[in-house]
């Protein structure tokens, strides 16, 4: 049987059937920066993909690696490509309807300003610590109209209840264990960052619908 | 004799009760301010981080991160609600009453 791709008014229908067409219009009409397409932003991505959010702002420099695999929502066929070009592909396949704006580029001080500029919830999704503390003040600091969804601590095999998501101010959430580090012996493994990414992504949906407690 | 033997244990007996007097007097404050009628009890006074009381009036925020080997360049501090400037760390004085939490981000992601 041919394969038909169904239409924006079919997946629509469908998504309003689960989350009621009130919530689904908030999703279709909202815009989230995902700063990162590793780990936590890959699945970040596809899971506000599936939730049906509207416009997706997504930043990487980086390409897809071997290494990748073991945790990141790419495939093997796509190792070597940007992770923007990669995240994309894989975004197509399940909404081809989602707005995508993508920015293959390294987020600094000096392009942070300009880059976010018409972003509101910009979810933190960098595997650098430097990175991550760069990025959540540099908008912090800078802006009093975004919220940033940030994730610290997800290596390893540690317990599942040890992530959560914390609100330390009223436009910062951090979602992680905030300990367990990415490094030589406790390496990044698919399930802890899988929950840490959906925790991120749950705040994510939360903060479109209004919903600002933890 | 007997008095230079007694010293010790009468020196360590009044460290003892004026601590214990002092720790009574820091959860009247802790307890006093959490009903927001603040009792100021002088040498008492309390700062938190990241749920730790310190019992200081003053304490000064680079001298902290130093004391406790934070790398400012992977943290992000919010006091009281709101994310201090990284340009204002070094200057930053952390006072009684202020409640204070330090995000050391780890690699990963």
């Amino acid at each position: 049987m041919e394969y038909v791709t169904p239409t924006e008014q079919e997946i629509d229908e469908e998504l309003s059937r689960r989350h009621t067409a009130e919530v689904q219009q908030r999703f279709k009409n909202a815009r989230v920066a995902i700063a990162g397409l590793g780990g936590l932003g890959s699945n970040i991505a596809i899971m506000l993909t599936r939730a049906g959010v509207g416009t997706l702002h997504l930043i990487d420099f980086d390409r897809v690696e071997l290494s990748n695999i073991n945790r990141q929502q790419y495939s093997l066929k796509e190792v070597n490509m940007y992770k923007t070009d990669a995240i994309a592909l894989e975004i197509q396949r399940i909404n081809p309807y989602i707005r995508l704006i993508c920015d293959c580029v390294k987020v600094d001080e000096n392009n942070l300003a300009e880059l976010f500029s018409d972003d509101k919830i910009v979810c933190e999704a960098f595997d650098n610590p430097y990175a991550k503390s760069m990025l959540v003040n540099g908008l912090l600091e800078s802006r009093d109209d975004v919220t940033v969804v940030s994730a610290s601590g997800m290596a390893g095999f540690d317990k599942s209840n040890l992530i959560t998501t914390k609100k330390i101010t009223d436009r910062f959430y951090l979602c992680g264990d905030m300990t367990s580090e990415a490094q030589n012996g406790n390496g990044l493994v698919a399930p802890r960052v899988a929950l840490c990414a959906a925790h991120q992504a749950n705040a994510i949906l939360r903060l479109i619908l209004d919903k600002k407690d933890v | 004799m007997i008095l230079t033997k007694c010293v010790p244990a009468l020196r360590f007996f009044i460290l003892k009760t004026v601590r214990k007097v002092r720790n009574q007097f820091v959860s009247i404050t802790a307890r006093a301010s959490s009903r927001s009628t603040r009792i100021l009890l002088e040498g008492c006074f309390l700062i938190t981080i990241n749920g730790n009381r310190i019992e200081q009036n003053k304490l000064s925020l680079k001298e902290y991160l130093e004391s406790t080997g934070l790398n400012p360049k992977r943290i992000a501090v919010e006091i009281n609600g709101e994310i201090l400037p990284k340009s204002e760390y070094d200057s930053s004085v952390l006072k009684d009453g202020d409640k204070v939490e330090i995000v050391n981000f780890v690699g990963g992601g």
